[in-house]
């Protein structure tokens, strides 16, 4: 039962990263491996916010979801919005090299040594043998009402019809009126502060230093993957499956192969049912 | 300064056989391979394990290291070579991963990341220090001729058309009546075995090995290597590499102008400029510095019907 | 009043000229059909009206409004709707968020809705099916729902019966002819089958190679006996 919280834990952290993967995948039709890059970003901006700062966790968490969606948009426009006709191979390619050039500027900015939030120490909470520490619950709790809140965003607003819409035909969608930069630019920020929400999270439950970029790159790409690549609620689902395996590895083996799990979760996806629980087949370049 | 000429040369000899590798892989074949430090590491810690643990030579490390790549490329490449590109190189991507947590770990095979301490070397008898650096060099430097030598010829002859055939367009060459999947399979087979007998010098060369050797940085700098060079050109990965290399080396020299910053700070500057410079490369010459040479296209021999007598 | 004029119109798809200067008006009230054999650019040219295609010279005007500087997004806005010929509902979306965010922007969404339900009311029990679970008429229903939602002056119609059995044929173009006279709207649409189409048109064009061979009353056109004839330029 306590293997169960902690992978709801990793699950929170993980499927907001994982709903934006998916979100920047079906928009674009490439993998953005910067994912990670961009997690690593949102944890240092809250980071920065908190502890130098001194501001409350939940204005970092703010600013960190601001300063992603700016650093997505930033590198949309400059990086990958010219080569949008190329290769998904090349666009990955680029996507693992950008992730690497953002790595290596918090490194340079921040240095190597671990950080974390300056949070007020508060004990667990105990009950029915379990110790649940507070930042746990925290977590949880913030994770699942912002994956409620983009779910229902997209499926009941407008503008998460027109995102759907767009998504679906970008050719249609232009003919049929909608605005389709506009709409790829608001899919942008939203997947932009939903990598700033995980990076805040992971900030609460974890450490914050720059190699968290390859730590949590692979286990959101295997979330997304796992749920089916184009659907936020699979991406969600997907990041409590990779939540347990880690957590049933770590038990069962060592916990070193935790980083492990979220390849070969990927690798049996891909072989055995690519299109992950809820996904759509999507024609890939 | 000679002895560290010859250094740079044994490395840039090593990354010239990865970047050739990589290319057979990626630049004719098409097939993004992510795992490169992997099958590098593979070769690396067959090789040292076999002339340490079993007192074997250095050639039969190489023989094991190159037999370890092989094998390791032919289960990967069975097992996931029919995905498409941007999932090839994340499943590629996380088999080095993979690797190198297992290096990690089983560290009474591996020695963990304390490290594989390996006193055999490629030279034919100890006559002291430099003697042995430049025996090891030239020990390096023929493999990566004989690896240039050997993709040239692949990559001239019908066979690399083809290959290049499959890159373009998988239908093509399938109607034509080849088993398309039986191609990439040989092409990565043969690249991943030739990235281990890098690894393999590398081990001998470096003497001690920790997995933190066979990591993310490199595999960036081979891709670079490759892109940079001029994907499909043979001598481009060879130029691509010893670019690569000298930039990487060369920046070292840069320390001191820029003595404000920490060894940390300087250390991350330079994968930063290599990071961007990659997606400059790719950005705006994705040609590389030498471009494919055009060959003559694969024209199907026309069939005329059987002549009615 | 004319709604739509083309005058000398060409066009192409960035490689040479498709359309060899084409006039065309076509009223409010009354469809319009062009007709033609293959590869003669009935498609081209009504995609260079939509957007889809370069217009290349001559003009092109809705309301006396230029047409030509404007994206496809804009000349949807201003009136001319397109539907294309397949790919043409989002799979993903139920037929009712398909209708919705085909009007995009409007305040009235809801009432829109109605009121194109009441046009089209054999879309009514799928409303809420995902649309890429229709089978092709019910589909080529929804894209025409979908066109008309932003309440356009004239309906660009691209095949609407390509792949429909001869029954779903028929009643398509029925329901686009009622369309015409009920909604005053204008509509010009590209069909292969040229003997359907001309019985319900008001008007038609023969295109052959980029260029008008034929242009009057559909009911004359039909009675020309040498009407096969015509599609291969035999005729003057």
């Amino acid at each position: 039962m306590q293997m169960f919280i902690n992978a709801l834990a990793t699950a929170a952290i993980l499927a907001p990263a994982a709903v934006a993967f998916t979100l920047i995948f079906t928009l674009f039709r490439y993998a953005n491996f910067a994912a990670g890059g961009f997690v690593t970003v949102g944890a240092f901006a809250a980071w920065t916010l908190n502890a130098p700062l001194g501001l409350p966790l939940w204005a970092g968490g703010v600013g960190a979801m601001g300063v992603c969606a700016g650093a997505v948009a930033l590198s949309d426009r400059v990086v990958f919005r010219p080569l949008r006709g190329r290769s998904g191979g090349t666009l990955l390619l680029v996507s693992i090299a950008l992730s690497f050039v953002i790595e290596n500027i918090i490194r340079f900015g921040f240095g190597a040594q671990v950080k974390g939030f300056d949070l007020p120490l508060t004990g667990p909470l105990v009950f029915a043998g379990l110790r649940v520490p507070k930042e746990t619950l925290f977590v949880i709790a913030v994770s699942l009402v912002a994956t409620l809140a983009v779910g229902a965003l997209l499926s009941f607003t407008p503008i998460g019809r027109a995102l759907r819409a767009v998504a679906d035909n970008p050719s249609l969608a232009n003919v049929r009126g909608l605005p389709v930069p506009g709409v790829e630019a608001f899919g942008v920020i939203v997947a932009g502060a939903l990598f700033g929400l995980s990076g805040t999270l992971v900030g609460v439950d974890l450490a914050i230093d720059p190699n968290l970029n390859w730590a949590i790159a692979i286990p959101v790409i295997a979330a997304a993957i796992v749920g089916g690549l184009g659907s936020p609620l699979g991406a969600a689902i997907g990041a409590v499956v990779i939540g347990l395996a880690e957590e049933l590895t770590a038990a069962h083996f060592t916990p070193t192969y935790k980083g492990a799990v979220g390849f070969v979760v990927i690798a049996l996806v891909l072989l055995l049912r690519p299109q992950g629980l809820l996904g759509i087949k999507v024609d890939r370049k | 300064m000679d002895a560290y000429l010859v250094a740079i040369l044994t490395i840039a000899g090593i990354y010239v056989i990865l970047a050739l590798a990589l290319n057979l892989q990626f630049g004719l074949t098409g097939l993004v391979n992510f795992g490169v430090v992997g099958f590098f590491g593979l070769g690396a810690y067959a090789s040292g394990i076999a002339t340490e643990s079993f007192h074997a030579p250095f050639i039969g490390g190489l023989a094991v290291a190159m037999a370890t790549g092989a094998l390791a490329g032919a289960a990967l490449a069975l097992l996931c070579l029919r995905l498409s590109g941007d999932f090839l190189a994340i499943v590629t991507l996380g088999f080095a991963e993979t690797v190198r947590l297992i290096f990690n770990n089983e560290d009474w095979l591996t020695g963990g990341p304390k490290g594989l301490l390996i006193m055999t070397r490629p030279v034919l008898a100890d006559f002291g220090r430099t003697a042995n650096a430049w025996m090891v060099l030239g020990v390096v430097l023929t493999g990566a001729v004989l690896t240039l030598a050997l993709m040239l010829r692949l990559a001239g002859t019908p066979y690399g058309r083809v290959l290049r055939a499959i890159r373009e367009d998988e239908l093509v060459p399938a109607t034509l009546g080849k088993n398309v999947f039986v191609y990439r399979l040989q092409s990565f087979v043969i690249g991943s075995m030739l990235m281990a007998a890098a690894g393999s010098l590398y081990a001998h060369y470096v003497q001690t090995i920790t997995p933190d050797n066979f990591t993310t940085p490199v595999a960036i700098l081979v891709w670079m290597s490759v892109i940079v060079g001029g994907p499909g050109n043979m001598l481009g990965a060879v130029v691509g590499a010893l670019a690569v290399v000298t930039i990487y080396e060369g920046s070292r020299f840069l320390t001191p102008w820029l003595g404000f910053l920490d060894a940390e700070q300087v250390s991350a500057l330079r994968f930063i400029v290599i990071g961007t410079a990659l997606i400059l490369v790719i950005r705006f010459r994705p040609e590389g510095l030498l471009p494919e040479p055009r060959h003559t296209p694969v024209v199907p021999a026309t069939r005329r019907p059987a002549l009615k007598g | 009043m004319t709604l739509l004029r083309l005058q000398n119109l060409r066009a192409g798809y960035g490689g040479g000229d498709i359309v060899h200067g084409v006039d065309l008006e076509v009223a409010p009230g009354e469809m319009v059909a062009l007709v033609g054999p293959n590869g003669a650019g009935k498609s081209t040219l009504l995609k260079s009206i939509a957007g889809v295609a370069k217009v290349t010279g001559g003009t092109l005007m809705l309301d006396d409004k230029d047409l030509v500087p404007l994206s496809p997004a804009a000349r949807a806005q201003a009136g001319a709707a397109f539907m294309p010929q397949d790919r043409n509902v989002f799979r993903t979306l139920s037929v009712s968020e398909n209708l919705s965010v085909s009007a995009w922007g409007c305040k009235d969404i809801a009432q829109r809705r109605e009121e194109v339900t009441a046009l089209l009311p054999t879309m009514r029990p799928y409303m809420h099916k995902r649309a890429g679970g229709l089978s092709g008429g019910q589909r080529q229903m929804v894209a025409l729902a979908m066109a008309l939602m932003a309440r356009p002056r004239v309906l660009l119609v691209d095949e609407p019966t390509a792949g429909l059995s001869p029954l779903l044929v028929g009643e398509m173009l029925d329901v686009l002819h009622q369309l015409a006279a009920a909604a005053t709207l204008g509509i010009l649409i590209v069909e292969q089958n040229a003997r359907a189409a001309l019985e319900r048109a008001d008007r038609a064009l023969v295109l052959v190679d980029g260029r008008v061979v034929r242009a009057g009353s559909a009911a004359v056109l039909a009675q020309e006996p040498d009407f096969g004839a015509l599609f291969f330029g035999e005729a003057a």
